[in-house]
């Protein structure tokens, strides 16, 4: 199992002049160092947010739309979107559920959004070549998930098979909403690298078509099931144990009594 | 534990041609599972709702009156989740510290709205936006316990009774009558012909997530929510046979 490596001690400016206050206060920062070492997961968490809370959460709201201009504009050169440095299309206007992944100082470090497929979404209404001809799926109990996004400039923290801790987050939060919603699928365009994040995050997607080329990448339409034993899977393979939803949220989605 | 009402009430919400009819089957609802009120409010429907929310509730006059007057649907909480929400909402949940909230709340206790309430967001085809709300007098502690069976209900009942309104009203979009598609019709196909969703998965070479959520688009399609219902509409619509 990987561990933070511990904060390196440095002795204060001003050190106290006794012996043996100094060895008291050398226990007394060791110990805070040794409480702020991170175990796995600790500090880190999902935060659900729905058109209507977007308001109280003005700042994550900008900190996810400028991640994701880093992605997928600055990093992926995709075709998308950008407006005074945010990444933002029309689905963000149908009020998705959005998922973001924030650290111990309630810091953006991944995100995605959810949409349900009775409505307009992007496998209906930008990628219907990445369907079979004439199929698209829609149903109450299944939702897309777009906009899959992971700052890998964070300081991260990976399972032994290399699944970054945000992106197994991520895919838990779903997983979780999911169950709570009654859902019974999740499906998602992604490009063939993402494809590969998945299955090694144990994930067991399904290729709903094959690969076609989109702009600039190889993208595929994916479906996963919604299961308890999905959550068991993505929780053995990285390591996360427990819900990863903020207490409100989850208590939003009626998890938490 | 709703089981059998369920799918009856399925059953039903396919055959509403009327506006009463729909108003029948609500107040049906509202028996059989031991509600006190269902309300569907249409918020964002062509050629529907141009100048007002369409309803379809089972609330007293006296109730729909005094809403109206107080212009309560513009700060209504449970409204404005219908409109930017996807997830179910208790209204335990709600936020009810502005004084407007709690004096609209208090009132649809004091007229018997109910003592508990949930609401589930429903998202059409082109951006159409409606809700069902449902309403009952347990306490607390039943509650908790009944809330999942309706959470697990409403969240199907809310969509089909949505495309009944389009139906009746005739807004409905071309694709609410879309036949099955080639992958929908032959996994209904082979659920007809007595195959689990692993074995038709096998059969057609698609994966097994896959069958099932054609099979579930195909239910959603035919407003059915078992797959033995399903294939009895499909064959009843002649959209597949019977081997």
């Amino acid at each position: 199992m990987i561990r933070q490596p511990l904060p390196i001690f440095k002795p204060t400016v001003n050190p106290p002049k006794t012996g043996h206050c100094l060895l008291a206060d050398c226990l007394r920062r060791f110990s805070i160092a040794i409480s702020k070492t991170k175990k796995w997961g600790e500090g880190a968490m999902i935060r659900l947010i729905q058109g209507s809370e977007k308001a109280r959460n003005v700042a994550h709201v900008d900190q996810m739309h400028r991640l994701r201009k880093k992605i997928f504009f600055d990093r992926m050169h995709w075709d998308v979107n950008v407006v005074d440095g945010w990444e933002i299309d029309g689905f963000d206007d149908l009020n998705p559920l959005y998922l973001l992944s924030l650290d111990e100082n309630e810091q953006v470090r991944g995100s995605l959004r959810l949409l349900p497929t009775t409505g307009p979404h992007m496998l209906a209404d930008v990628f219907s070549t990445l369907l079979p001809e004439g199929e698209l799926i829609r149903s109450a109990t299944i939702w897309e998930s777009s906009r899959f996004s992971v700052d890998l400039d964070a300081p991260s923290v990976r399972a032994e098979n290399g699944v970054n801790h945000v992106t197994a987050e991520l895919i838990l939060g779903i997983t979780e909403v999911g169950l709570a919603a009654g859902l019974t699928h999740v499906v998602s365009a992604y490009d063939l690298v993402m494809e590969r994040v998945l299955k090694r995050a144990q994930c067991h997607a399904e290729r709903l078509g094959e690969p076609q080329q989109v702009g600039r990448v190889k993208a595929v339409a994916g479906l996963f099931d919604v299961s308890n034993a999905m959550l068991k899977r993505v929780r053995a393979a990285s390591g996360i144990t427990g819900s990863v939803l903020e207490v409100q949220s989850a208590r939003a989605i009626g998890l938490v009594a | 534990m709703f089981d059998n009402i369920f799918c009856r009430l399925v059953e039903d919400v396919t055959r509403i041609e009327r506006r009463d009819e729909g108003h029948a089957f609500l107040k049906q609802a509202v028996e059989e599972y031991g509600l006190s009120h269902i309300a569907y409010l249409g918020l964002n429907i062509p050629r529907l709702t141009t100048d007002a929310p369409y309803a379809a509730v089972t609330y007293s006059n006296e109730w729909i009156m005094h809403y109206d007057q107080s212009g309560y649907v513009d700060i209504d909480p449970v409204v404005r989740c219908g409109l930017t929400g996807l997830l179910p909402l208790d209204w335990a949940t709600v936020d009810r510290s502005r004084p407007e909230v709690k004096r609209l709340f208090g009132e649809a206790w004091e007229m018997g709205v109910g003592r508990q309430g949930m609401s589930f967001p429903i998202r059409g085809l082109n951006g159409e936006l409606a809700l069902m709300s449902i309403n009952s007098d347990a306490t607390d502690k039943e509650w908790a316990k009944l809330k999942q069976f309706y959470m697990r209900d409403f969240h199907m009942l809310a969509h089909f009774f949505h495309n009944t309104v389009l139906r009746v009203e005739g807004v409905a979009g071309t694709d609410t009558q879309t036949p099955l598609s080639p992958r929908e019709r032959q996994c209904l196909q082979w659920a007809a012909a007595g195959k689990t969703v692993w074995e038709t998965a096998q059969i057609v070479g698609i994966g097994e997530y896959t069958a099932s959520a054609y099979i579930k688009s195909a239910m959603h399609k035919l407003n059915c929510v078992t797959k033995p219902q399903a294939v009895g509409r499909a064959v009843s619509l002649g959209m597949i046979d019977i081997r």
